[in-house]
């Protein structure tokens, strides 16, 4: 959408370079990396930005690492078709690569990336319920300095997270699973198979495979809000529990009570509701069969 | 793009769209929702798939961008274009621009797909005329040619 107001737009070489533009242009400037989100906002001028910073071209931003023992480093610009095809992914975090290849369409994953989709913060996105359940830790960089949060602390409401006026998101790590661990997501999509999800719950076990007892777990939940929740009341009395249909039929009610839905064209709250019910129940199966087959694996 | 090399000045504001139909008059990537979920706009940007509407000009700048109308060489179509054709997968044509490149895109990376990862290939490019049936047969038909 054309616009008369005159746009200017950088690209940095580096993340410093960036940070800088983004300080010096006070307000005025707007990060873009595929801006498959951004454009969106812009044609329909709910973002007027003077500046644009582009950052595709900033290579240290666009990769996908493995550190042993600390676990998975994923840089902001790295897009969701690359998620979804990195072998490494496959091998150390699969669930990641599952959930990238849920986003959109090919179109939108070959250009989308990673740290334009938490920053736009659907409350119906995909990445987030998933890295909330991994427990991921988001790496914000600006001018004067850089911090760790983690995501629990990163979305604030619908559309709005916790990134700075002049910050960057630039990394996004992922703990390494301890040994019988195993994670869960569903996307549910009622309407079509490729659609935004009416619900979406991320499950993340850990057992004690000798005792079949829980001994952590996450439960993220996604679209049944104004940002994803982790149903921590669920994640309570679900933690120390032994695994049996009973407990899992009781988190499964406490996590619907936790989650606020909203009614739109796609479903009304009452259903995304009953809905949260069911796909905890089978994400919480599905993430105990994968601890379990898990047992063998050294982290 | 198309194998040549083209200076364009643009407005930042541009979309990638916008340059190739109204500066470049090629009209093949189409115009429908604008926000990149019909994929009627789809060009292949570095060999991937991408929705034009959403690509800021200056973004594709020293990329290698394919559109419809780099297919055909001369009168000869591209065995997509053929496969399109013969197999009944156009009705009024206006997602079949996309719906090829989306198609010459997974071809380029897979080229022996089974029905799934053609559907899967092709969820970014709605069709509102022909139900899809024919456009799987003629991806999967114009594969086995392409692999001979």
């Amino acid at each position: 959408m054309a616009d008369a107001a005159p746009l200017g737009y950088f690209e940095p070489e580096t993340i410093e370079e960036a940070c800088h533009l983004l300080s010096s242009h006070r307000g005025q400037a707007r990060i873009i990396a595929g801006g498959v989100s951004l454009s969106v906002l812009m044609g329909q001028k709910l973002m007027m930005p003077k500046y644009l910073v582009s950052i595709k071209g900033i290579k240290s931003l666009n990769f996908i690492g493995h550190e042993p023992g600390a676990g998975l480093k994923i840089g902001a610009a790295t897009t969701h078709a690359d998620i979804e095809k990195s072998s490494l992914l496959q091998e150390k975090m699969p669930l990641l690569s599952q959930v990238a290849g849920m986003v959109g369409s090919a179109q939108v994953r070959n250009w989308g990336t990673i740290g334009g989709n938490l920053c736009h913060a659907d409350p119906a996105a995909d990445l987030p319920p998933a890295l909330m359940a991994l427990c991921a830790q988001l790496r914000l960089q600006s001018s004067a300095g850089a911090r760790t949060m983690p995501i629990d602390k990163f979305f604030l409401d619908y559309f709005q997270t916790a990134v700075a006026e002049e910050e960057i998101l630039t990394e996004i790590n992922i703990p390494q699973m301890p040994p019988s661990a195993g994670a869960s997501f569903i996307k549910f999509t009622p309407r079509s198979k490729m659609d935004t999800a009416v619900v979406a719950v991320a499950v993340y076990v850990q057992i004690e495979p000798a005792a079949e007892r829980i001994v952590d777990v996450k439960i993220a939940l996604g679209a049944v809000g104004p940002t994803p929740i982790r149903a921590l009341k669920a994640e309570g009395a679900l933690k120390g529990q032994k695994i049996d249909q009973s407990t899992i039929e009781q988190i499964a009610e406490l996590a619907k009570e936790e989650c606020s839905p909203a009614s739109d064209v796609k479903a009304s709250a009452e259903y995304r509701k009953e809905m949260v019910g069911v796909f905890v129940k089978r994400a919480t199966k599905e993430a105990l069969e994968r601890a379990r087959a898990n047992r063998t694996q050294a982290p | 793009m198309n194998g040549d090399l083209y200076q364009v000045r643009v407005n930042p504001r541009k979309t990638l769209l916008s340059v190739l139909r109204e500066d470049l008059e090629l009209t093949g990537a189409k115009m429908s929702c604008g926000y990149g979920v019909c994929g009627s706009c789809t060009v292949l940007l570095d060999g991937k798939a991408v929705c034009s509407c959403l690509v800021l000009a200056f973004q594709a700048k020293g990329r290698e961008i394919v559109t419809i109308e780099g297919l055909s060489n001369g009168d000869e179509l591209h065995p997509l274009q053929e496969s399109f054709i013969n197999h009944g997968a156009i009705q009024c044509g206006y997602c079949t621009p996309g719906m090829i490149l989306s198609a010459m895109a997974l071809l380029a990376e897979n080229p022996n797909p089974d029905e799934y990862e053609i559907r899967r290939a092709i969820a970014g490019n709605l069709c509102r005329c022909t139900g899809y049936v024919k456009i799987v047969e003629a991806i999967k038909a114009a594969s086995e040619k392409m692999v001979r």
